[in-house]
Order: structure tokens, then sequence, then C-alpha cells
């Protein structure tokens, strides 16, 4: 799992480190709490959060059940967050609650996955 | 003499990344022996922020810091001359350094960033440049090649758990874009977090 601030340079660094092409990476979408775990990277996770709280799911549950229902290949897949939990708590109430329920999603994801970095100005730091 | 050190510092608000910043310059001006200038970057548009750079020229006193305002252009600190420092279209104090003596060997810390990239994309009479990233990049890589040491503030914002408008978007997007640019080629970047110190690079 690799997550950091917005535009931080996680995608990229991700890309060059693995190897990987941009073909091989599954944009979420924040309208559809979906995924491909055929690709390589999920990236935008707080998207995938975002669809999941408009339609009043639990993300955490959601992606929970993605995996092990894909065991086999989502040991190889690197997850991408934007961390959303340093700011103001926000006035809006769905965003309250989204960056609640991202928080939670984050840390099942985090003790699930053998790696995790921040990275910070394009830097990473290895935290797990 | 061991010259030639270049530091990012960013973090959150209220860390202690501005003090942090103070220790540091200062140590390396006494062992190198060379002068210690601030950078400052505000632009003052009201009385609440007169006052808070009083309040931060305060905090420095004592320090043996030489002031020296620019709040858009670094590069210029040393190209304007001494007839410029006159210009009468910024109507700003150029603090106490004589200018002809910006002595490019000492050490430069620049607080902030955050304002100057605030003060090239939104201007005081109500314009706005939101294209500005390659302007400040090469201004700021050009200072950096002029000047031997500095220490550069910074602000994270880039963890809110909010949707902003395109304005602020773009000023987040561009401020990131300019921290990275720099930490390619500053000697160490650093985040400040609950006044601890945190060594990316």
């Amino acid at each position: 799992m690799i997550f950091g601030g917005a535009y931080q340079g996680k995608l990229e660094y991700a890309l060059k480190k693995y190897n990987i092409s941009e073909d091989d990476v599954f944009y979420c979408s924040s309208e559809m709490p979906e995924m491909d775990l055929s690709k390589r990277i999920i990236y935008g996770l707080e998207n995938f959060s975002w669809a999941c709280e408009n339609k009043g799911d639990s993300p955490e549950k959601i992606l929970m059940d993605i995996i092990s229902s894909n065991e086999d290949i989502a040991s190889d897949i690197i997850f991408i967050s934007e961390d959303i939990s340093c700011g103001l708590v926000p006035m809006d109430k769905t965003e309250r609650s989204w960056r609640e329920n991202h928080g939670r999603m984050m840390i099942a994801l985090a003790n699930k996955c053998t790696s995790v970095e921040r990275i910070f100005c394009g830097i990473p730091m290895k935290i797990k | 003499m061991g010259c030639d050190v270049k530091i990012l510092i960013s973090g959150g608000a209220k860390n202690g990344k501005s003090m942090y910043a103070q220790k540091i310059a200062k140590a390396m001006s006494v062992e190198y022996d060379v002068p210690l200038y601030y950078v400052a970057t505000m632009e003052p548009v009201d009385e609440e922020d007169k006052n808070r750079i009083q309040r931060h020229v305060h905090e420095r006193a004592g320090w043996g810091f030489i002031t020296i305002e620019e709040p858009r252009k670094l590069a210029e600190i040393f190209e304007r001359g001494i007839s410029s420092a006159e210009d009468a279209n910024s109507k700003i104090d150029r603090g106490t350094a004589r200018l002809e003596n910006v002595d490019e060997r000492g050490v430069f810390l620049v607080d902030s960033l955050t304002a100057l990239l605030g003060n090239n994309m939104f201007h005081k009479n109500g314009n706005m440049n939101l294209d500005c990233f390659d302007d400040v990049c090469d201004d700021i890589y050009r200072f950096s090649m002029k000047a031997s040491n500095i220490v550069l503030v910074s602000d994270a914002i880039g963890c809110d758990g909010t949707k902003f408008d395109d304005f602020t978007e773009a000023y987040r997007r561009t401020l990131a874009r300019l921290e990275r640019e720099i930490a390619s080629y500053y000697d160490r970047v650093t985040e400040v977090s609950v006044g601890q110190i945190i060594e990316f690079k």
C-alpha cells in the first residue's frame, strides 16, 4: 500500500519502482464502488471510499470482501490512496463521514498489506 | 568550508517548522562563518498581517538575522541593484539588508514557499496567474544555484479530507509540484511533526 498527500507523486513512484505500465493501473471511480483486481495498481482509493459513502456502504467491508474473494491475486496488488486524514474536520456531513470511513478502511488494508509506504515530496518512507 | 547545503522543510501547521528552520540556519551560519539572512515572503494586506509580521520580527530578534523582504522573485535578491531597491512600484520595506552587500555564500532562510506561491498566483489587485508553476520553479532554481546555503520552509497542505474549488485545488497542486521538484535537487528533505524531525532525504 502506498499513501500520501495530494500530488505528492504516489503513482509516479509506484510505476517507476515496480516497473509497471500505465495500462496496468485501475483508476477508482468516485461514482461506482468497484475495482478490477486483474490490474497491478489500484489507484485512488479515496474515490472508491467516496463512491461507497454516497451509496451508504462501508468501504472497509466492501474492500475486504473484494480482497478475500480474490485472495489468489490480491497479494500482488499495489493499492494507492491519498491521505485525507490531516485537515480540519470537514464542515460537510458527507465529507466528515467519508473521512472516518476511509480511515477505517485504510487501517484494515494496511493490516493486510505486506508493505506500507508513505510518500512525502516524492520521497518514500517505509511505514511497514 | 562546509558550505552548499540546501534543505527543504515541510509539515503541518504549528508543528515547529519555523523554529527548527531558524535553529539550523543559525547553526549553519555559525559553523560556516557566513552571514545569516531571513528572506521574508509575506506581503501584508491588512492589520492582522502586519501584526503577524511584527510578532515574527520580535521572535527573530537577537538571532542575528539580516532581513530581506522578497514576496515574489527570490532570484532578484541577487539581481536587483541599488537603484532598484528604491523601486517605486514595490511599496515594500526592503528591510535592513544593504542589497549590494547580499553575500551569496550566506545562509538564506526562506519562510515560506507557501506564501511565495500565493503571492505569485493570487495578486493583490485580484488578478490570478494559475499557471505560474514554470516561472516560480525557475526562479527558485536560479536562486538556489546562486545562494550557497538555503533553508526553505513549506507547508504540507495535501492531506485534507475536503473537496476544494478549482482555484484552491490549483494552488495545492502547484505547491506540491514545487515541493517535489525542489526535493529532487535539494540535499535534505525534512518533515517536522509535533516538533520532531523526520528525515526523508
